[in-house]
């Protein structure tokens, strides 16, 4: 079954990094190496299979203004028709760029008008320039302004505040695409049972390719709720480094005096995670546990995304 | 929910724990007609025999390879499922087995290991083996070497896998024969001498065949016992041209400062000392020692004239050079100043030997990033080219094969790797170390074991074989790895985690504050001739705790399997998965005789320093 593309439209002042952020979530570059990149001419239009059967028309649109005019001009009709999500980066450097506000503004309209349904996420980018005591402020002074400017649009902009050396990039992103994914609930209804099943504390589903976050149950607490986000970021990293010897990451076990926890490739898109405090727990049987769930799940995933 | 699943039963068929739990709120699944087939669940805590169909087949992947006899009615994943299905109703015979080992479950690993280990009819071998470790025992008492040489002993104490025993007796027990001839021999002549020297036992004892052959260690040897007889922690001195990225290297080696934040760093215009206490084998004093911005020559800076600066007043003073165990010159490639940065190694050399003739030089190539591999190589000997003549001319030609160059670059491990080198040099009992770590390495056939520290990622040991920069990259990953889950998930931890990451940033923030009133020129604290800046002792709990394990299976099948050995010190090894998954228990097992033979040589350390 052929899934219809969910078109997802990039866009920001020149140099925001939006290119940047494409390569590190979806192209496995390491932060340092988006130095290296140009700038974006016109529309870079990319397809990312993503959990197997959704399929992400991602457009990158150049920020130089002579593309953005064109963008909310001439080819009003072909970029902003049919749009399923929109990712607008701001520089949280050059926040108070009034060009850049009043384009946010007609890219909004031009939303309301060809696509009502879109969800549209702004991202407040290069936070790490700011001082960290100032971020916080930064990021409430930049939302106010967006919520000010995004009224008109039919479904509120939801704002993240980002940069591509933590895990906040991961955070955006997986928001960003859990939103594609229709049946969430139902998937953490499942997982939820798995943890029970398991005694686990956790569980976690992770998109294999980017490692974003897609679902996760838990049974208990835990007080830091972005450790997710810090987990796709330290694995990602880590798989990166297994490239660069040739060989992939296909799991981890961890035992310590607190917990172990289980980080497997699970079905053929994704990976899962499960935390166990219980001290009784045998790491084998939990594995074993996981091993006889892959199928179900597997076939799970694929009604979920239909 | 169905209320519990410790009741032992499995949930196997279409009403399982799924079948009840999903309908609620799962739109796709209406009706129990349109369920997928629900999956068997166990209770990971089950202490029934059917809990077990896991364990029992990885105990029957052992036996099969060596027992024949052993009852093996399942293999593979999916039959291992379907059994636990039936399992409630009637008992396979190899389900008795499975009892056994779950009636034992915190010693699985020993009774997995037992039954083999009693196949191939080692039974005195698991006595023996029991006994302390042979390797570290004889530095300290002649006695215990005595024991007839039986295999067991003379080989440490470490169990073979049968396969492996077949191909290697032969040679391992002529290896044996030696060590054991060595080891009486070391034993008498360590009971002859009334002093006794904790490096020369350490490392004569193991390693005596290889010392004797190389006069140049056993010099080197000697002059480290003095080093440590005093009980004194080595110096390692950094120095180099001004912005040639010392300070940069420090922030990101010790205080886990990220690369790309170093390009904030002020330079720095003290000499700023650092303890660094990690673990038993990474405790030295690190001297940042800047070098003189502007326009004074090379020599100025070691020069009296300029005394009214607080870096001279350090560095004029011959005493900092004897007290260094290890200088280190960082040469910055991509700067434009080589001349008057070999001017001033050169300078550094001659005083450095003229002084100390023990001391360790090491050359950093820095910012080795912005080469390609080719560059590096040509860069690096062209570099040593113009030493070795400098040298020559001085009268020095000796001097030279002492100093070790080294491409280095904070943006990648290469920084590690050469700092690593550095302190492994500084370590009286490397060899020690190494040559458990080769045994280990051999007995367990694995590839490679690295010994790390795991606050810093140095390592501070590692087997014979030689390094390569991708297997040490990878362990230093999973490290890392394992710290940061451990953190996130160890939430009584995570406060004093982070206490201990302030701390540290603190600690950055008062020197670069010191730093910058030094560059007003009336700093209060600038009179100091060094201002000693004790890093702070590592928290007491990094997110890495004792009794630790780790495993990551790579898809090139290979296996990373980190044990903690002791404090901060933790056991890295790459394992191919079949050797692996063949022998766990046989590895758990002689890690365990490892990180006994590693207490005592630290025991030994400890003593010998008080």
């Amino acid at each position: 079954m052929v899934q219809d593309k969910k078109k997802l439209l990039l866009m920001g002042k020149s140099g925001a990094g939006k290119t940047s952020m494409r390569s590190i979530v979806f192209a496995n570059y390491v932060p340092r190496d988006t130095e290296r990149l140009g700038a974006t001419i016109d529309v870079e239009r990319s397809h990312i299979r993503f959990l197997g059967d959704l399929v992400l028309s991602l457009w990158d649109c150049g920020g130089q203004d002579s593309f953005m005019e064109n963008f909310v001009g001439a080819q009003r009709e072909n970029v902003f028709n049919g749009v399923a999500v929109m990712i607008y980066v701001f520089d949280a450097e050059f926040r108070q760029d009034p060009k850049d506000m009043s384009y946010f503004r007609m890219c909004c309209e031009s939303i309301a008008a060809k696509s009502p349904q879109c969800r549209v996420f702004c991202l407040v980018h290069k936070m790490d320039l700011i001082h960290e005591e100032n971020r916080e402020s930064v990021f409430a002074e930049q939302s106010s302004a967006i919520r000010r400017v995004s009224h008109m649009l039919p479904v509120p902009a939801e704002c993240f505040s980002t940069s591509i050396w933590d895990e906040t990039l991961y955070r955006a992103w997986s928001s960003i695409v859990c939103s594609l994914v229709s049946n969430v609930s139902t998937l953490e209804a499942n997982l939820r049972a798995l943890c029970v099943a398991c005694e686990a504390d956790e569980v976690v589903l992770f998109e294999r390719a980017t490692f974003l976050v897609i679902a996760q149950a838990h049974t208990k607490p835990h007080e830091d709720v972005h450790r997710f986000e810090k987990i796709s970021n330290i694995i990602k990293q880590f798989k990166l480094s297994c490239n660069k010897s040739r060989s992939q990451f296909e799991s981890l076990q961890l035992q310590n005096e607190s917990i172990t926890a289980l980080i497997d490739n699970f079905t053929q898109y994704t990976c899962v995670m499960l935390i166990t405090s219980d001290r009784r727990a045998r790491p084998a049987i939990t594995t074993f546990n996981v091993h006889n769930v892959r199928d179900y799940f597997e076939r799970l995933l694929e009604q979920v995304l239909d | 929910m169905p209320g519990s699943y410790d009741d032992g039963l499995l949930y196997s068929d279409d009403y399982g724990p799924y079948g009840e739990s999903v309908p609620a709120e799962g739109e796709a699944f209406s009706g129990p007609g349109s369920f997928v087939r629900t999956p068997l669940l166990l209770s990971p805590r089950m202490h029934t025999p059917v809990g077990a169909p896991s364990v029992l087949q990885e105990w029957q992947n052992n036996s099969n390879a060596r027992k024949s006899s052993a009852p093996a009615p399942h293999n593979g994943h999916g039959r291992a499922a379907s059994y636990g299905t039936h399992a409630g109703a009637e008992m396979p015979p190899a389900a008795t087995q499975a009892m056994y080992l779950n009636a034992a479950p915190e010693h699985g690993a020993m009774s997995r290991l037992a039954e083999p280990a009693l196949g191939m009819g080692a039974a005195q071998m698991l006595a023996a083996a029991a006994a302390p470790n042979a390797a570290a025992a004889s530095a300290h008492s002649p006695g215990l070497t005595a024991p007839a040489p039986s295999p067991a002993a003379a080989g440490l104490g470490f169990l073979q896998p049968p396969a492996m025993q077949q191909q290697q007796q032969q040679q391992l027990q002529q290896q044996q024969q030696q060590q054991l001839q060595q080891l009486h021999g070391d034993a008498m002549s360590v009971a002859s001498s009334a002093a006794e020297n904790a490096a020369a036992a350490g490392t004569g004892s193991l390693l005596a065949p290889r010392t004797v052959s190389n006069v140049g260690r056993v010099q080197v040897a000697g002059a480290r016992n003095e080093l440590f007889a005093a009980g004194k922690k080595p110096n390692i001195m950094m120095t180099g041209l001004p912005r040639s990225g010392k300070t940069s290297i420090l922030s990101v080696l010790f205080q886990k400062v990220s690369p790309h934040e170093t390009l904030f760093l002020d330079s720095s215009d003290k000499v700023v000392k650092h303890e660094i206490e990690n673990s038993a084998f990474c405790q030295f004093q690190l001297w940042d020692v800047p070098g003189v911005n502007g326009s004074s020559n090379a020599a100025n800076a070691f020069s009296h004239t300029g005394a009214s600066l607080s870096v001279h007043s350090v560095v004029s003073n011959d005493s900092v050079f004897s007290d260094c165990a290890a200088v280190i010159f960082v040469i910055d490639v991509t700067s434009e100043e080589t001349d008057e940065a070999l001017q001033r190694l050169h300078h550094t050399i001659t005083r450095a030997v003229a002084t100390n003739p023990n001391v360790f030089i090491e050359v950093f190539i820095h910012k080795a990033d912005a080469l390609t591999e080719e560059q590096k190589v040509q860069c690096q000997r062209e570099l040593q080219g113009r030493i070795d003549e400098e040298l020559e001319e001085v009268g020095l030609p000796g001097v030279s094969a002492r100093i070790r160059y080294r491409a280095t670059s904070i943006f990648d491990h290469s920084v590690y790797e050469a700092f690593s080198q550095v302190v492994q040099n500084l370590i009286p009992e490397t060899h020690t170390l190494e040559s458990m770590l080769d045994f280990l390495v051999n007995n367990c056939g694995m590839e490679k074991a690295f010994l790390f520290d795991v606050v810093s990622k140095l390592y501070v040991a590692t087997d014979s074989t030689p390094v390569h920069p991708e297997d040490f990259e990878l362990c230093s990953d999973m490290i890392e790895v394992i710290i940061d889950v451990s953190c996130i998930y160890d939430s009584g931890l995570q406060d004093a985690a982070r206490a201990s990451g302030n701390a540290q940033w603190s600690g950055a923030d008062a020197e670069n504050a010191g730093t910058g009133s030094g560059g007003g020129g009336n700093g209060s604290s600038s009179a100091a001739a060094a201002d000693s800046n004790r890093a702070p002792p590592p928290p007491v709990n990094f997110g890495y705790q004792t009794h630790s394990s780790a495993t990551i299976r790579l898809s090139n099948n290979m296996v990373l399997y980190l044990k903690e050995v002791s404090n901060y010190l933790a056991l890295c090894c790459i394992v191919r998965s079949d050797v692996f998954d063949a022998a766990l228990g046989l590895i758990e097992y002689n890690v365990g005789v490892f990180k006994e033979g590693l207490q005592r040589v630290i025991q030994y350390r400890v003593d010998s320093n008080r």
